[in-house]
């Protein structure tokens, strides 16, 4: 006879009613399938959704998050928070290939000792009929990809000419002590700090001009900086504002290009423009078609898509070091107590990071490309950020990133009358 | 100068051969990249795909490999350590493949000798090819001792003819594995041409240690990512750290892993300290060693010119734009 497959699960219980629960249900004699390993916390809404993540890449068939009924947390609101942060954790798993029935989110009070062997034995079948997880990588699936915006600009000379002008004179004026923009490098253009105007002769505007600049604010903190930036790249300072990482009044802003976003900041938002003022130029293109063309595979292909891409990375974390909002003075991925992860460059340590990346960007990415045009592999690393974007506009609604900074981020609020999709509803 | 010929598909038909005994290693293409990958069959070979995006390190000094594993068994604890099992081909490398190679032995093969570069070494043949379709973007060798037609660090070296390949057999090693080919008499083709590579200035150790205070190395800082590409695609950097971890069914590993000097992590110690804790230090860090550290200690340059780290920078830090500036400076 086969043997029956035992899937090792781990369930994040609430001390206040979960646990509890899972108490009741060993008191009261009740049976229950024993392939849950229970971690108990002090609410379920101290389960930081990577701890999902980190489960299944420890080798977890399953994981199962339990906590108070909603409107019942000891703390008034911890799961309310939960729920909102597993929903965007589980649809990026699932995006990422992991199948739903691996995951779940209930709701079990300390009253609830037979629900808590209902759920659990319920799960555990789910998860025994899923089998062991592994999906090998497939290198042959095509990126999916979506209609490229068009360039910033028809001849970028002009603005190369204005630009030069406008950081000789403020350089001169001494109204900046930098004009942050691009100069010619021997392959493309390459971001040059000017500080005289000699260099500000050496700055260009052109095609080849693709990282965010506003990265490089932070190695010049508390210098007056004269800064060259595209739409979504605004956008992304307004993140960075609104999370007091820099001064406005150390910045001028010299704006360029139409953004390929939501909608474009308002010419006032800048110092300067080169060329003319901003605007929406793909207002009716479709923003995830990519995304949406990944979302209608099968589970088994979106892991095998995913895993051949995290081969390609060499963890190398240019994505991360490209990126204006990854600012932590120490990445998780390189923590070393708790370490998060092994040093190990494979699959599963690199995915988690990539995972691990866009989860934290959720709400705050602006679609610089940056981490994309960074990638020495050629990984779709927008995808991810994208499919984030996606799931919290979907979930949450009206979140302009950047355009908006007063609007709280979607995981630092919460509507209890809420409805998510894997939340306990049922 | 060789007097040997072979087809393309006699080549084609030995290299199929090779595989039931040897792991052949080849350019393949990836996505948009190149890159040398084991291959089960010939066709996967992107034979026109020129020098690979990232270098053919991974296969003496693997980017993540568990070099030792204690595993529970019934009799208490099993150990196992790292071993290739076939022997490789590393077919489809350049010159100055070979020569990082050679100036990698420099260091793994010296006492005291590290066992897992050493037996890779052994097990591996290196296949290559004559640079007549180079150079590509930031191509140096001539600079650091290589060229696009050098034989010496090779152990067949192949030059584009008409038709096929001149074989150029370098070593033994490479003897032997020729030995079940289809060779035959060059019948007067002459190999196609080879490009000229322009040498770059290259100072002394002594210019090298003059610079050490140079504003450049913050000039350069100041736009680099501190990111890891340039040292990872590098045919020879070769920093690695050493950890353990649990794997879930109850075994340890220890894993030997790329590093790279240009990570903020690479050089913190216990208690918090970091002798290198700029950017500046960092970037200065990675062309000292190159170009000054190295050699003294080992007598070569650990560079061999490849133009990757040139070609996949994304803030375009190139490295022939630095040994131009040292050279100047010293002057």
């Amino acid at each position: 006879m086969a043997e029956t497959f035992e899937p090792r699960i781990v369930g994040f219980l609430c001390n206040w009613c979960s646990y509890a629960g899972a108490d009741l249900a060993g008191t009261s004699r009740s049976s229950y399938p024993a392939n849950v390993r229970i971690v108990r916390v002090p609410c379920s809404g101290r389960v930081d959704p990577l701890f999902i993540a980190q489960a299944l890449k420890e080798g977890a068939d399953g994981v199962i998050v339990l906590g108070c009924h909603p409107g019942d947390c000891h703390y008034a609101d911890g799961n309310y928070y939960a729920r909102r942060r597993y929903a965007v954790m589980r649809d990026l798993l699932i995006f990422l290939g992991v199948e739903p029935e691996r995951l779940r989110l209930d709701w079990v009070s300390a009253s609830e000792g037979a629900r808590f062997a209902k759920v659990v034995g319920e799960f555990t079948e789910a998860v025994r009929r899923m089998g062991p997880r592994h999906v090998a990588a497939d290198h042959s699936i095509a990126t999916p990809t979506a209609p490229a915006p068009p360039p910033l600009a028809a001849d970028y000379a002009p603005l190369t000419a204005e630009l030069r002008k406008i950081a000789k004179t403020l350089l001169e004026e001494k109204r900046v002590d930098i004009v942050l923009g691009w100069e010619k490098g021997t392959l493309g253009s390459r971001p040059l700090f000017a500080r005289t105007a000699e260099q500000a002769a050496r700055l260009v505007f052109d095609s080849t001009a693709l990282l965010n600049l506003v990265n490089f604010l932070r190695n010049v903190k508390n210098q007056r900086v004269a800064v060259v930036i595209r739409p979504a790249d605004a956008r992304a300072l307004n993140v960075l504002l609104h999370e007091g990482q820099l001064d406005r009044k150390n910045l001028f802003l010299i704006g360029v290009g139409a953004d390929s976003g939501r909608g474009p900041l308002p010419a006032s938002a800048y110092d300067a423009l080169l060329g003319k003022a901003p605007e929406t130029i793909d207002g009716g293109m479709p923003r995830f078609v990519a995304v949406e063309e990944i979302d209608g595979w099968p589970a088994e292909k979106r892991a095998a898509f995913w895993n051949a891409q995290f081969d390609k990375c060499l963890r190398c974390y240019a994505c991360r070091q490209a990126c204006p909002l990854c600012y932590c003075q120490e990445c998780l991925s390189e923590q070393l107590d708790p370490a998060w992860q092994s040093i190990a460059i494979d699959t599963e340590e690199k995915g988690f990071f990539h995972l691990m990346r866009a989860f934290h960007l959720a709400g705050r990415c602006t679609g610089c490309k940056s981490c994309v045009d960074a990638c020495p592999a050629g990984i779709p690393l927008g995808l991810l950020n994208q499919k984030v974007a996606k799931v919290v506009e979907a979930l949450f609604g009206g979140y302009d990133t950047g355009l908006d900074p007063g609007k709280p981020l979607p995981f630092t609020t919460f509507r209890k009358d809420e409805v998510l999709p894997g939340c306990g509803h049922e | 100068m060789s007097e040997q010929f072979i087809a393309k598909d006699a080549l084609s038909r030995w290299l199929t051969e090779l595989s039931a005994t040897h792991t052949v290693i080849a350019p393949v293409r990836r996505g948009d990249q190149v890159v040398f990958r084991p291959v089960a069959n010939v066709s996967e070979i992107a034979w026109d795909a020129g020098r690979t995006d990232f270098s053919a390190k991974d296969f003496f000094l693997p980017a993540s490999e568990a070099i030792v594993t204690w595993r529970p068994s019934e009799a208490g604890i099993a150990v196992e350590t790292a071993q290739l099992g076939r022997p490789q081909v590393l077919f489809g490398a350049r010159p100055c493949d070979g020569q990082a190679l050679a100036v990698l032995d420099r260091l793994f093969l010296d006492d005291p000798v590290d066992l897992y570069y050493a037996e890779r070494r052994a097990k591996t043949t290196l296949v290559g090819f004559a640079c007549a379709d180079g150079p590509w973007d930031g191509c140096f060798c001539t600079t650091v001792g290589g060229g696009p037609g050098e034989r010496q660090h090779l152990d067949i070296l192949l030059m584009p003819v008409e038709g096929g390949y001149a074989v150029d057999v370098v070593s033994e090693k490479g003897q032997r594995l020729i030995a079940s080919a289809q060779l035959v008499a060059l019948n007067g083709q002459r190999p196609l041409p080879l490009p000229e590579v322009q040498p770059l200035p290259l100072a002394a150790q002594d210019a090298w240690r003059a610079q050490f205070n140079d504003a450049y190395w913050g000039e350069l800082a100041e736009r680099c990512l501190g990111c890891r590409t340039c040292t990872y695609d590098c045919p020879v950097c070769y920093c690695f750290d050493v950890r353990d971890r649990r794997l879930p069914n109850g075994a340890i590993e220890r894993l030997r892993c790329w590093d790279s000097c240009q990570g903020a992590s690479c050089f913190a110690i216990a208690g918090g300290h970091n002798p290198r804790p700029t950017q500046m230090q960092r970037v200065r860090q990675r062309y000292m060693h190159k170009f000054l550290y190295y050699p003294v200690r080992e007598g070569a340059a650990l560079c061999v010119g490849c133009g990757r780290c040139v070609a996949q920078c994304p803030v375009n830090i190139d490295i022939r734009e630095i040994l131009t500036h040292v050279a100047e400076a010293a002057r």
